[in-house]
């Protein structure tokens, strides 16, 4: 993601200094701030036990040091430092957005962020007609009719090859291709896996998934119930661009929501529906413009209300 | 630059026709501007300009040497474009020379003037020191760190942050006995001389997307283009020149249009761009 390079006036430096020492301090408050560790800091151990070093620990003239920066995380006897910023770790059963490089034969590959291309396979998707069957060789020559090449999918992880590369799979009505949005990429460590990565903004009309990737698609809202319907279907591409063109408002909507996703990863806060719901709304509240919402008025507001939210959340703990 | 699937080129071109881009903009808008001047410590002048996520550094050495013989009375400047690597991979090597080419030709013809020195943007004469004999020359150097769209415009901007940032040094010339004599240079490390940045032009790029046109665009405009042209405007709204890339013929009709609207969206881009050079130039002291 490219960084924003704001100017700020002298005031605005002054209060995101502000804000920025209070999320800093408040941070420092919690427990997670003991366990952070840098480069080359000792980890403390209980040398009695039979400690397991794990990932991102080194043992030096027998104490246990970290190799990277991160925090310090025990299970039962492992020790390991998970780091804070790092690639994507794709994990059985997450969500991701990703993007066709290559038709190739039974398959097809995607990119997704990660070192390596993944596989979706062309057993691992539903077939237009719906029907559950073996796939045959005209199957395979129609693979193109599907998915092309630059094509945006969303699918699920269903495990991993033996080179460590990851399958797909995109069997439900829910998956499958992307349209009538834009995608964005975002750090992939900023959106956490929760139970639900699929939203439905309906006061917006506009669907929006948190891939876990790191790749985040905005884009009109489509009815899932409808979508095997509209596979079938042969209209030509130009018909196509008219009658489904996106309506101003929704457009609206997701450029609006867009920026919101674009100035929370700037700022380095965890992407969640809810923050990106309360983004735009506070956004709508101080009417600002939906381009202005990248400049750095905005940017200042934002740090400043999440300082505030989350002061007001140590205070509810007390 | 990455692909885009059709769906998304359909939202795009949508987009431009409603006049709400991906990030918000209107077809008239730019993207925030940085400025940064004085980033090359050894050089005359120079200045790094962020459009957006498109980054260039300019960079102007004046040396002495000696006019050429059509042209006693007037200095030379020449511009040159380098396309980084960090860009993009393709430009590793060869691959960036036919862009470097293209922008600094393009670049030159807007900011040069004719083969007379006509209408330059930077008066020639006032860089002759003795005619015939001691004259400035100005080597301006672009660099393209990242690109993302517009490259044209960035480099106007970080050549016109560039040259208000350069200080020429004072010189004293002392003639020699004879006509023919090279004379002696004295070239002075307090004072220096401003350049006049008033008269420099800026460019504005319009990029054609099916029946509308478009302000600065990003890369995945400009993948959907049909034909762009970027129009180089002064601060008297005067055309300093007029580059048209891509396929696509253009009715002459619409080619006056652009051009007006080059010439409106080009005035607050000047004055949006002095401003951010004053604040870099205050800031920088």
């Amino acid at each position: 993601m490219r960084d924003l390079h704001l100017s700020l006036n002298q005031t605005q430096r002054v209060r995101l200094q502000a804000a920025l020492d209070q999320l800093e301090s408040d941070a420092s408050s919690t427990a997670a701030a003991a366990a952070s560790v840098t480069v080359a800091d000792t980890i403390p151990v209980n040398h009695e036990d039979n400690i397991l070093k794990g990932h991102g620990t080194s043992d030096l003239d027998g104490q246990v040091v970290a190799t990277l920066c991160g925090v310090v995380e025990r299970v039962n006897k492992l020790v390991y430092v998970r780091a804070l910023r790092s690639r994507y770790k794709p994990e059985v059963g997450d969500i991701i957005v990703g993007r066709v490089i290559e038709v190739a034969p039974k398959r097809w590959r995607l990119e997704i962020n990660f070192s390596q291309d993944a596989v979706l396979m062309l057993s691992s998707m539903n077939l237009p007609d719906g029907i559950q069957r073996r796939r045959t060789a005209v199957d395979e020559l129609n693979m193109r009719s599907i998915f092309i090449e630059n094509d945006v999918i969303c699918a699920e992880v269903r495990g991993f090859q033996h080179d460590g590369s990851l399958h797909l799979q995109a069997r439900s009505q829910k998956y499958g291709k992307l349209e009538k949005g834009q995608l964005l990429t975002v750090p992939p460590y900023l959106i956490k896996r929760r139970k639900q990565h699929f939203h439905h903004l309906e006061q917006y009309d506009v669907d929006l998934i948190l891939g876990c990737n790191g790749f985040v698609w905005v884009g009109q809202h489509v009815d899932t119930t409808t979508k095997e319907s509209t596979l079938l279907s042969d209209e030509p591409s130009d018909k196509e661009e008219t009658n489904n063109a996106v309506p101003p408002e929704t457009r609206r909507n997701i450029c609006r929501i867009a920026n919101a996703i674009r100035l929370l990863s700037v700022i380095g806060l965890t992407l969640s529906v809810e923050s990106v719901t309360e983004t735009v709304e506070e956004s709508v509240r101080a009417n600002v413009e939906i381009n202005e919402m990248l400049s750095a008025e905005f940017y200042v507001q934002t740090v400043e209300r999440e300082a505030q939210r989350r002061a007001s959340l140590v205070r509810k703990r007390r | 630059m990455v692909g885009l699937s059709e769906g998304e080129k359909q939202f795009l071109r949508g987009g431009i026709e409603q006049n709400l881009r991906a990030d918000g903009r209107t077809r008239n808008q730019f993207r925030p501007i940085s400025v940064e001047t004085g980033v090359i410590p050894q050089a005359n002048g120079s200045a790094r300009v962020r459009l957006g996520a498109t980054e260039v550094i300019a960079s102007i050495k004046a040396e002495l040497g000696k006019p050429s013989i059509l042209h006693p009375d007037k200095g030379k400047v020449s511009i040159f474009v380098d396309c980084s690597p960090t860009a993009a991979p393709i430009y590793e090597g060869k691959g960036g020379e036919a862009l470097s080419m293209e922008l600094s030709v393009a670049l030159e013809r807007c900011l040069l003037g004719g083969k007379s020195g006509a209408g330059a943007a930077i008066d020639l004469s006032s860089l002759v020191l003795v005619e015939g004999k001691v004259c400035w020359d100005l080597y301006i150097d672009a660099l393209v760190v990242s690109s993302d769209g517009n490259l044209l415009d960035s480099l106007a901007a970080a050549i016109k942050a560039a040259l208000s940032n350069t200080g020429l040094p004072k010189v004293n010339v002392v003639l020699g006995a004879s006509p023919e004599e090279q004379p002696e240079v004295d070239v002075s490390d307090e004072e220096f001389l401003q350049f006049d940045t008033s008269a420099v032009p800026v460019i504005v790029t319009l990029t054609k997307v099916g029946k509308q046109y478009i302000v600065d665009a990003t890369s995945e405009e400009e993948s959907q283009m049909t034909s762009a042209v970027s129009v180089s405007v002064n601060r008297n709204g005067q055309i300093c020149g007029l580059t048209k890339r891509g396929g696509a013929g253009l009715d002459p009709s619409v080619i006056y249009d652009m051009v007006s609207v080059a010439k409106y969206v080009s005035q607050q881009f000047i004055s949006v761009l002095d401003s951010e050079v004053a604040a870099a130039e205050a800031s920088e002291e």
